[in-house]
């Protein structure tokens, strides 16, 4: 796990310094209004920067400091790394978490009908219909959704955060994108437990099939699937770059893309980082579940 | 993620011999267009595949003719879809980009599967250090937000469609890898195998013949949603300005450049759209029904990527 | 309404009395405000000190209260701005600098009233009277003094941006600064003509963000990323704020913006993209005003990489563009079709007396004939936060191929673009210009002289360049950037940028100008052509 955390960041800090254009002159460039800084000010801002010095070493500082639960500060603005990412992380938070909702709200009935009527219209129609989300490059559904829902029908603001209503369209976009693979998921799942002895047993007892199915099967389905799409949290941030640029949300994604282009080092380095420890442990969270829910799996030694 | 591989190993095993008895069935094709929604999905990817063939036949100009002062003209009869933003017809530039797009899809594939393949191939069959460096490197990766390393990349070579790919590839082969890995490890127990290395059979021929073999399934399934989810992917890196180069006449960038006209000049931005839903659609439904016929579960961990 | 429609006239009246009361000290001052302009011969008259807008009259009641929301694609909130209490002085008016700049591209008068080089090296500004900080003190020389000190000590190249040492600034009396620089510099007031360097008191906080300026909106909040909420501020020394609130909002997508306007959430949005700007215009409720900007689009010819070298190739690529067909078109009739790298708008751009290059097309084919190009694919470098650079470079690109010359697009970030450009290795490259403050000097000497940002790498290490055609230039280059005297810096700067056209460095394109759109209830935006120096005193929402 540690290994994971090391390595991300080497690799962060080698890729960095493998990027063409140079942070002390793109950023000084910036400050200036676009004006190209002198020599001697860029020789300046290596220095305070301390850029002068060798990557390994470079390197060293950096793994010290953060040890010292310093992330050093941006090179645009006094605030400190954690500062401006605690500060990021309630709306991607809430964009994570609708999207999710949103996904499993898709994802749950189309499943269910996908799996009671296997190989029939209705499970034709709704695999088809959860895949129509994840087909759609999510910035073109973005613009449509908001033409259509905010332009046209008037129900919510454009863009921004503060409030359900200006969470809604961000996160069908983020989450129709993940639909199609819940519903893979719910639908295999289902599937697997309808075939279960102890569903046999609940219809052999006379049991009303709806309730077989909604109250036995779903249950039982349901907990891989949640496990699972726990995961898929640490794979969201993909998309939310996207989401949160076209809805302006200031977000962890929106950031990290400034940070890259605008050559901001400490925040890509200590974002990276805080991105790898949350994919870590959430999958370390899942492992836990796992082992609780089935503790026959076994692991390898992998668990990461 | 562990546990992924180690549910699907254990799937794998069950499925696995009567998956191999059963390969010369022809009931199978049968069982896969019995399903509405491959045949779907078949027919979306033929479309596309015949538009990359013919489309010097059937675009009616090329595509990147220029004509200013006819920009944005709405479909009509001598523009079906209409022409962009430097009056270039819409249909045939689509047309023309069908051939980009499954160029870099089946490129990015194939690279992604090569590397992923030997990874886990080597990753799998050696184990020890070997297994334990590799995939400590995946998880690595994995832990890394792959827009990054795109954009680095991408960077670093400068933004166009052969980077585009490399960028894409470099941040996909680690989910080959790991099914791939899990799968031999699994594989490795069968008698069969273990028989094979009784009987003093070479490493390489038990890899080739026994192991690669019963591997390929999730692969396939795999690389079929993966050519998906690179088109998507260009899509999103167009957005944030790595597109292909101009005048190619990429989908994703296509869209990416025609957004500002989602309800003006609507053509310039829905039919590059639309011809990218129907190719992932295409794609994931083949993907989808491939899995079904190949194996009906236990494809959890083929999931999800995209930028 | 009598108030809104009188913006203009009132500016006209109201606003140049300020250029009549600095006419004493144009002649020392180089620069120093707008003298020598035909628009100060115009009769105005006012008193000399007001010169913001319409409801400064002396009619308070014009203020209607209200409030308004304007999009911008900077966050104010974020970047450099710790010195200035964390909220940007960048179109927000919080903050103000000593000179402003005019719908003319004009000094303008501001918290200084009048300036004057003493010598070569100093300058004396008087500040105006009665002017009131946000906290309710008064502006005196030792904040002045104390705002540029944070300045110089802040950035590390301001004190070479400025030609201003840490301690050089001093405070003569209450109301008198002096200034010396650290060699002869005539653009000074011009360079200090910038948002970027505002008059601040000293008890605003860094740490807590609080900001504490002279403008007509004080901040009420901010919100990091997302905006700042600001309310009128009633002692402004210029004139009562109209609204009672105006919030300043990031949305950063272009289209985002576009449509938050369209939707009514915001109520000015800068800079949507041209391509709703047809819709925003003929929708209800929303109008679209356009404003020149000093800056301009042309591609730069890397002159000192071969076949680029050869003038009659140069001359060949301009000859196969026709600048009023991709301002008719691609650019929506937004900007205006250029025959030179500086925009029109600043006094010297030289516009009238350029070589005209009509689009002629056998007589390009010809000069590419006599010219060395062998038919290797020129590199066309361009950055990715170009706006409609794309689009600018294929119609190139297809008028160059008709003549017979091949290229090759290469968009690239930005930060890696200007890498690439200074190390010379494109071909052609698409450049945008355009200044913040009233100097515009630097304009043509960064980009033409040998020793300018653009060329001065290549220039210190072999001796070439990329756009300096060299010595004879350099030397009017040199004489224009040194000279106090208006006229002589014009002779001089038409001179080097007539030798630039006829050698065809560059293959112009377009003057730009840059848009705002708004809802049709906002009156009274005075718009400058420094985007970021827009007044917002008299903005009314009508609600």
């Amino acid at each position: 796990m540690l290994l994971v955390l090391v390595g991300v960041s080497i690799l962060t800090f080698l890729l960095l310094f493998l990027t063409p254009g140079d942070p002390a002159e793109t950023i000084l460039r910036q400050q200036m209004g676009g004006r190209t800084p002198s020599l001697e000010a860029i020789e300046q801002f290596r220095q305070n920067e301390g850029l002068n010095r060798p990557i390994p070493i470079q390197y060293v500082d950096w793994v010290t400091d953060v040890l010292q639960g310093n992330l050093r500060e941006s090179y645009y603005q006094e605030t400190p790394v954690s500062t401006l990412i605690i500060n990021r992380i309630p709306a991607t938070l809430e964009l994570a978490v609708a999207g999710m909702a949103v996904a499993l709200t898709i994802a749950i009935p189309t499943g269910i009908i996908s799996a009671v009527h296997k190989g029939k219209a209705p499970d034709y129609l709704s695999q088809f219909a959860a895949l129509v989300g994840v087909s759609m490059p999510n910035f073109w559904l973005g613009y449509i959704l908001i033409i259509v829902f905010s332009l046209q029908l008037g129900l919510f603001p454009v863009a921004g955060v503060g409030g359900l209503e200006s969470l809604v369209l961000p996160a069908i976009t983020l989450g129709s994108g993940m639909a199609a693979i819940v519903t893979r998921l719910v639908r295999s799942s289902m599937l697997e437990v309808l075939d279960e002895e102890y569903i046999d047993t609940a219809r052999s007892k006379g049991l009303r099939e709806r309730i077989v199915i909604y109250k036995h099967a779903l249950r039982n389905a349901l907990i891989p699937v949640v496990t699972i799409v726990g995961l898929q949290f640490g794979y969201l941030l993909n998309g939310a770059v996207i989401v949160e640029i076209v809805f302006q949300r200031p977000g962890l994604g929106a950031l990290l893309i400034d940070a890259i282009f605008a050559r901001d080092y400490p925040v890509v380095q200590g974002l990276v980082l805080v991105i790898a420890v949350i994919f870590v442990l959430t999958n370390f969270a899942v492992d836990l579940t796992y082992r609780y829910i089935d503790p026959r799996i076994s692991f390898g030694g992998e668990s990461a | 993620m562990s546990n992924q591989d180690s549910t699907a190993n254990q799937s794998v095993i069950a499925t696995t011999r009567r998956r191999y008895r059963s390969v010369k069935n022809s009931r199978r094709l049968g069982r896969f267009l019995s399903n509405r929604l491959n045949v779907v999905g078949l027919l979306f990817v033929s479309v596309v595949v015949l538009s990359a063939i013919f489309a010097p036949v059937i675009a009616p100009e090329g595509p990147n003719e220029q004509d200013l002062f006819n920009r944005l003209d709405s479909p009509s009869a001598e523009h079906p879809m209409g022409t962009d933003q430097l009056g270039r017809d819409v249909l045939s530039r689509l047309l023309y980009g069908a051939r980009i797009s499954l160029q870099i899809s089946l490129a990015v594939v194939a690279i992604t599967l090569a590397i992923g393949t030997a990874v886990g191939l080597i990753a799998g069959y050696a184990g020890g250090w070997v297994d334990e460096a590799l995939m400590r490197f995946v998880d690595i990766l994995l832990a890394f937000p792959g827009i990054l390393l795109a954009l680095v990349i991408a960077g670093i070579l400068g933004p166009n469609l052969t980077n585009i790919m490399i960028a894409l590839a470099v941040v996909g082969w680690t989910q080959y890898a790991r099914i791939i890995r899990g799968s031999v490890l699994s594989v490795k127990q069968e008698e069969f195998v273990k028989a094979a290395q009784l009987m003093g059979v070479p490493r390489r021929r038990i890899v080739l013949r026994h192991i690669l073999p019963n591997v390929v399934t999730p692969v396939i399934v795999l690389a079929t949603m993966d050519m998906a989810y690179v088109i998507l992917g260009t899509a999103g890196l167009s957005f944030l300005g790595l597109g292909a180069q101009p005048p190619t006449p990429e989908w994703g960038t296509m869209l990416s450049q025609g957004r500002n006209f989602v309800d003006t000049a609507w053509w310039v931005v829905n039919f590059p759209g639309l011809a990218i839903m129907i190719t992932v659609l295409g794609f994931n439904l083949l993907g989808d029904g491939l899995r079904d016929v190949l194996d009906p579960r236990d494809m959890g961990d083929v999931e999800n990527k995209g930028m | 309404m009598e108030d809104s429609i009188t913006r203009r006239t009132l500016l006209g009246a109201v606003g140049a009395g300020g250029f009549v009361s600095i006419a004493g000290c144009a002649g020392d001052s180089g620069d120093g405000g707008g003298n020598d302009d035909p628009y100060s011969s115009e009769t105005k008259t006012g008193d000399g000190s007001s010169t913001d807008n319409n409801s400064s009259s002396g009619n308070n009641s014009t203020a209607t209260g209200g409030s308004a929301n304007v999009a911008l694609s900077m966050d104010p909130t974020e970047g450099v701005w710790q010195v200035y209490g964390g909220v940007s002085p960048y179109y927000t008016n919080i903050l103000e600098p000593l000179i402003w700049v005019s719908e003319e591209m004009k000094l303008e008068p501001w918290l200084a009233t009048d300036w004057e080089a003493t010598s070569d090296t100093t300058w004396e500004f008087t500040l105006r009277d009665s002017v009131k900080f946000h906290n309710g003190e008064d502006l005196v020389a030792e904040h002045v003094v104390w705002s540029f000190e944070q300045v110089l000590n802040e950035w590390s190249y301001a004190p070479g941006w400025l030609h201003v040492e840490s301690g050089s600034v001093t405070a003569i009396d209450e109301t008198t600064v002096e200034f010396e620089t650290s060699d002869p510099f005539p653009t000074f007031p011009g360079t200090i003509a910038h948002n970027m360097i505002a008059i601040q008191h000293p008890d605003r906080s860094r740490e807590n963000t609080e900001p504490i300026g002279t403008g007509p909106y004080q901040v009420e909040e901010r919100t990091q990323g997302q905006r700042v909420r600001t309310s009128g501020f009633d002692d402004y020394w210029n004139g009562t704020p109209s609204l009672d609130e105006l919030t300043f909002s990031v949305i950063t997508d272009p289209n985002t913006r576009a449509l938050s306007l369209q939707n009514g959430d915001v109520d000015v949005a800068f800079d949507p993209p041209k391509s709703r700007v047809e819709k925003l215009d003929s929708n209800g409720g929303t109008n679209v005003t356009t404003q020149l900007s000093p800056g301009a689009v042309y591609v730069g010819c890397n002159i000192y990489k071969a076949p680029m070298d050869d003038p009659k190739l140069r001359q060949a690529l301009n000859y196969a563009t026709s600048q009023s067909d991709l301002v008719e078109t691609i650019l929506s009739n937004i900007g205006v079709p250029a025959k030179g790298p500086v925009a029109e708008s600043i006094f010297w751009s030289a516009h009238e007396k350029l070589p005209a290059y009509e689009q002629d097309v056998e007589k390009a084919k010809e000069l590419v004939e006599e010219s060395s190009y062998d038919g290797e694919a020129l590199q066309f470098h361009l950055s990715n936060q170009q706006v409609d650079g794309e689009l600018l470079t294929q119609a190139l690109q297809q008028w160059f191929d008709d003549i017979g010359v091949k290229v090759d697009i290469q968009v690239t970030e930005e930060a890696s673009f200007e890498d690439t450009v200074r190390s010379g290795e494109p071909h052609l490259i698409l450049e945008s210009s355009g200044t913040n403050s009233g100097a515009a000097d630097y304009l043509i000497y960064e980009t033409f002289h040998s020793e300018g940002d653009v060329n001065e790498r290549l220039y210190n290490e072999e001796g070439t360049g990329i756009y300096n055609l060299g010595e004879e230039v350099d030397q009017l280059i040199q004489a224009g950037f040194q000279t106090g005297d208006q006229a002589e810096k014009e002779q001089k700067y038409e001179q080097a940028l007539q030798r630039i056209m006829e050698e065809a460095v560059v293959v112009p394109i377009n003057y730009s100008e840059y848009i705002v759109a708004a809802s049709d209830g906002v009156s009274s935006m005075d718009l400058r052509p420094i985007p970021e120096m827009t007044r917002w005193t008299g903005l009314q929402t009508g609600q």
